[in-house]
């Protein structure tokens, strides 16, 4: 996937947040992210890279929900 | 993207694999008896914070409201909210029960300093409320959509063998908050938000999933011991199912 530098969506592509094409609307979603939402999805794509050293994730289920393991009551 | 509730899920969708992640490493982890009544502990505080925060924004709507319509709209949703979520008991109280279920000291654990990225999750939102505007509690709330699934909580009292009394506001809130999550939708959709409250309110989810996935994380890899047991003779100790 190939995506202008120094985008949002070029960013988070790049932390491996954005695997795969995403629709035009949703490009633009991302896009219009400050800077402030970037850098906290950054901090959890990072924080997660800590986690799959010490434990070996594996992806979520195809066509898993929200929140499917999500052990927490709002 | 058309609409305020639709833009925020596009936003949330980027970390919504990610917030799943501690849970499914839970489920993985050979010590999840052990270290599932620690997991649930760091996210009650999020519950029993979670009415106090819809009230302080819910008074600071109301002092708001005579020249902000967004206010306005939100002091509205959260008369309406609140009792629902106290589920006719005191704030959190359901939740502290089936803590103790599991064995938690739980007034030890509301007694000692709180782990500080809960802190600074609670205090962030209270901030933000206070100095910026009360809409930034919908980032909370808006979590409602990533509620407990019942099929993932049977698999945890399986995998874990705790009693099932430990779990019933996640079953419960399984079949819940599906429910208030449509409804905050159209809440959202309603108010006549600026991009900035917007921003504020897709903030302030990123920031609760992102404080509350590096707490679980650190339960999950044994670092974060949250939750004091009950004494023995406090009558409170697990009862492990056959």
């Amino acid at each position: 996937m190939s995506t202008p530098e120094g985008t949002n969506l070029q960013r988070l592509t790049d932390a491996g947040l954005i695997m795969e094409d995403l629709p035009e609307p949703h490009q633009a979603v991302v896009e219009g992210l400050t800077d402030d939402e970037v850098e906290i999805l950054l901090s959890i794509r990072s924080r997660l890279d800590e986690a799959d050293k010490r434990h070996g994730l594996e992806p979520p289920g195809p066509g898993e929900p929200p929140g499917f393991t999500t052990y927490v009551i709002f | 993207v058309p609409t305020p509730s639709a833009r925020l899920r596009r936003k949330l969708d980027l970390a919504r694999a990610a917030f799943a992640t501690p849970g499914r490493l839970l489920l993985q982890e050979p010590r999840a008896q052990e270290l599932c009544p620690q997991y649930l502990a760091a996210g009650s505080y999020v519950t029993l914070a979670m009415v106090p925060l819809m009230e302080t924004a819910l008074d600071r709507a109301r002092a708001l409201a005579v020249d902000d319509p967004v206010a306005e709209g939100l002091m509205g949703y959260l008369e309406r909210h609140i009792p629902e979520e106290l589920h006719g008991g005191a704030p959190g109280r359901a939740a502290l029960d089936d803590l103790e279920a599991m064995g938690v000291d739980t007034n030890a654990l509301r007694a000692r300093p709180l782990p500080p990225k809960m802190a600074a999750l609670i205090g962030t939102l209270y901030f933000w409320i206070w100095h910026r505007h009360p809409v930034a509690i919908l980032g909370l709330l808006e979590l409602e959509a990533f509620h407990p699934h019942a099929q993932t909580v049977e698999e945890l009292i399986q995998k874990t063998g705790l009693p099932r009394d430990g779990f019933r506001q996640l079953l419960l809130h399984a079949e819940l908050d599906a429910h208030h999550a449509e409804e905050l939708h159209r809440v959202l959709d309603s108010l006549p938000l600026t991009p900035e409250h917007e921003q504020l309110v897709a903030l302030s989810a990123l920031q609760t999933m992102a404080l509350l996935i590096d707490t679980w994380l650190d339960v999950v890899a044994g670092e974060a011991p949250i939750a004091p047991s009950a004494p023995a003779d406090a009558g409170a100790a697990p009862v492990l199912q056959p």
